[in-house]
């Protein structure tokens, strides 16, 4: 009775024009997925042992960190990409140590330290 | 003969073992009394967002892969040596093996007056229909004092109490009258939570959520009728409004040798193997046993997973492994710890929200089909292990 | 005289110290003496924040082979 119940629920979401839409456009995205070949490709990746090389590959404590500071990353890429748009004068060693007094600079430098020392840690 | 196994209670520690097993053709049969499985942490959001509860819901029917017997029942007595299992109704169900699974009782006869609070305004704990009856009253108030408290220390997901006050908080300054409403978070620990370090993640969020945070406060009766609860420690405080969880035990039934129960009635088991003690053919999972570790959804999944893994002749090992997650307004920490490592500093951030998100949009699927999600929170699980990120997430 | 009631939380990591002693103080009498026993480092200030909250009075502690002993005597009940 329940399974009745629940058959037509689903005739009558059928009834409504935006679902017929709807469904006639995912059956053209599986044709046009069916000859890309795409569809098989979706279809291999669910594979139980496909889906766990996948996490093995993108679930690491690295990625996990890296995830959970995107937003900051993202912040600081953004900054770093604004500055390109200027233009830069060349900088000698005399100019490099003059720079470091401004306390933002020195901020980075300490910044790039803690970089080189997670990139040479283990 | 194929070896019988009975799973008794179709909560996440059940239905992860007795789904699992079933792939591997043992005759599986699990033991429920209710028609329906609901999802626990789905109160939270019922009494304190007005979500449906149905959406928390689903039948256990469509929980078990099909090759599972289901029983609707409910367990009266198990006897271990006699390896039998009686339910209420008198039937007696033999086993070869047996996996209790039954979650912690909640006693509500604790703390005086705690029967009459919870009848008149609901809870968060009871069930979805008391949730959705603290709704009703919460969602009208508009002034007064809100309180969210504890019977005891030991309780089911131990972040419940502060997630209620985040997400208390959340709906009032919605509606426009935080100013008009306190929410006082009344816990019976030192700290804003068990963990220092936890607690010193947790309430800067819960200051800037508008969150009074009363510390050293375990309720030890409450006044119904002036609706004012007293705490073991000495203090009072005036409500309007309030949700106390209750007292946990063991599960409410006859379980012989009566040696194989702590005092608060649960049941007794190798922290590591979940087997109970004594017995080489009988496990408790989940809420229902005495480990040392957090009593949530997460550590039933994982216990089972283990006890499965035993029964094929594995020898795992269950860690106690906790990952509580702690939800306010757009973000979500989880509290990570371990039998070996306390809980470790996880700050708040949105991509957490978002797993944890996928973690509740995944729950009915990982709970039927759990060797699907196996991988992926085996990967997720090792890549956030305290010992890898013990200096912080 | 009071009963004299021994709580072990030897082994037992952050809360489950205080938590055994909330247990046992909800049981006990005024005049008792609780007796607990724990391992966990962080049990000694917990106790302290404790005892001032609760008015109860801390007869002993001592630490000998990194267990902690304390001799409550419950007076605030």
């Amino acid at each position: 009775m329940a399974e009745r119940d629940e058959l037509m629920e689903v005739i009558d979401k059928l009834g409504q024009p935006e679902v017929r839409e709807a469904l006639v456009k995912a059956v053209d995205l599986l044709a046009n997925l069916e000859r890309s070949g795409l569809l098989d490709l979706l279809i291999a990746l669910t594979d139980e042992d496909v889906v766990k090389r996948i996490v093995q590959l993108v679930m690491t404590t690295g990625t996990m960190k890296l995830a959970d500071n995107l937003p900051e990353l993202l912040d600081k890429l953004g900054a770093i990409a604004a500055t390109l748009a200027e233009p830069a004068e060349p900088l000698g060693i005399t100019g490099l140590l003059e720079s470091l007094k401004d306390p933002a600079v020195a901020r980075g430098l300490s910044r790039l330290v803690t970089v080189l020392r997670a990139l040479g840690g283990d | 003969m194929t070896e019988r196994i009975l799973v008794l209670g179709a909560g996440p520690g059940g239905l992860v073992s007795a789904n699992l097993l079933a792939l591997h053709g043992y005759d599986v049969t699990v033991v429920e009394k209710s028609e329906y499985h609901l999802f626990q942490p789905g109160m939270l959001w019922i009494a304190f967002q007005g979500h449906p509860p149905e959406k928390y819901m689903r039948p256990v029917k469509d929980l078990v892969k099909p090759t599972v017997n289901l029983v609707q029942g409910k367990v009266a007595e198990v006897n271990l040596a006699e390896r039998t299992v009686t339910l209420e109704d008198g039937r007696r169900l033999d086993y070869d093996r047996v996996i209790i699974a039954l979650g912690a009782h909640l006693d509500y006869d604790a703390v005086p007056g705690h029967s009459s609070l919870v009848e008149e305004f609901g809870d968060y704990f009871r069930g979805a229909d008391y949730a959705a009856r603290f709704w009703s009253h919460f969602k009208a108030m508009s002034r007064g004092t809100l309180v969210i408290a504890a019977a005891d220390p030991l309780y089911k997901c131990p972040p419940a109490p502060l997630k209620a006050a985040f997400l208390a908080a959340e709906t009032l300054r919605r509606r426009g009258v935080k100013d008009s409403v306190s929410v006082v978070l009344a816990l019976p620990f030192i700290h804003e939570y068990p963990s220092e370090t936890v607690a010193e993640i947790v309430a800067p969020k819960l200051r800037e959520a508008g969150v009074e945070v009363k510390t050293m406060f375990t309720v030890d009766s409450i006044d119904a009728e002036n609706r004012v609860i007293y705490s073991l420690e000495g203090e009072s405080i005036t409500y309007d409004l309030a949700a106390v969880i209750p007292a946990h035990k063991g599960p409410a039934i006859r379980l012989l040798p009566e040696e194989a129960r702590d005092d608060d009635g649960f049941i007794k088991v190798d922290k590591y193997t979940l087997q109970i003690e004594g017995y080489d053919d009988a496990y408790a999972v989940g809420d229902c046993n005495n480990a040392p570790t957090s009593k949530t959804g997460v550590t039933a999944h994982l216990g089972a997973e283990v006890v499965v893994e035993r029964i094929l002749g594995f020898d795992s090992r269950f860690n106690g492994r906790t990952n509580c997650p702690i939800v306010t307004d757009g973000e979500a920490s989880f509290v990570i710890s371990t039998y070996d490592h306390p809980p470790i500093p996880v700050k708040f951030s949105i991509f957490k929200r978002l797993l944890e998100d996928a973690f509740i949009a995944s729950y009915w699927s990982s709970l039927r089909d759990p060797e699907k999600w196996s991988p992926i929170f085996r990967a997720y699980f090792e890549a956030t292990d305290p010992s890898r990120v013990g200096g912080g997430w | 005289m009071g009963e004299r009631i021994v709580v072990d939380a030897k082994g037992m990591a952050c809360p489950g110290p205080i938590t055994k002693l909330v247990k046992a103080y909800r049981k006990a009498k005024s005049g008792d003496i609780i007796e607990i026993y724990a391992t966990d480092p962080g049990f000694k200030p917990d106790l302290e924040a404790w005892i001032k909250r609760t008015g109860n009075e801390l007869v002993e502690i001592s630490e000998e082979g990194g267990v902690i002993k304390a001799v409550i005597k419950v007076t605030a009940k």
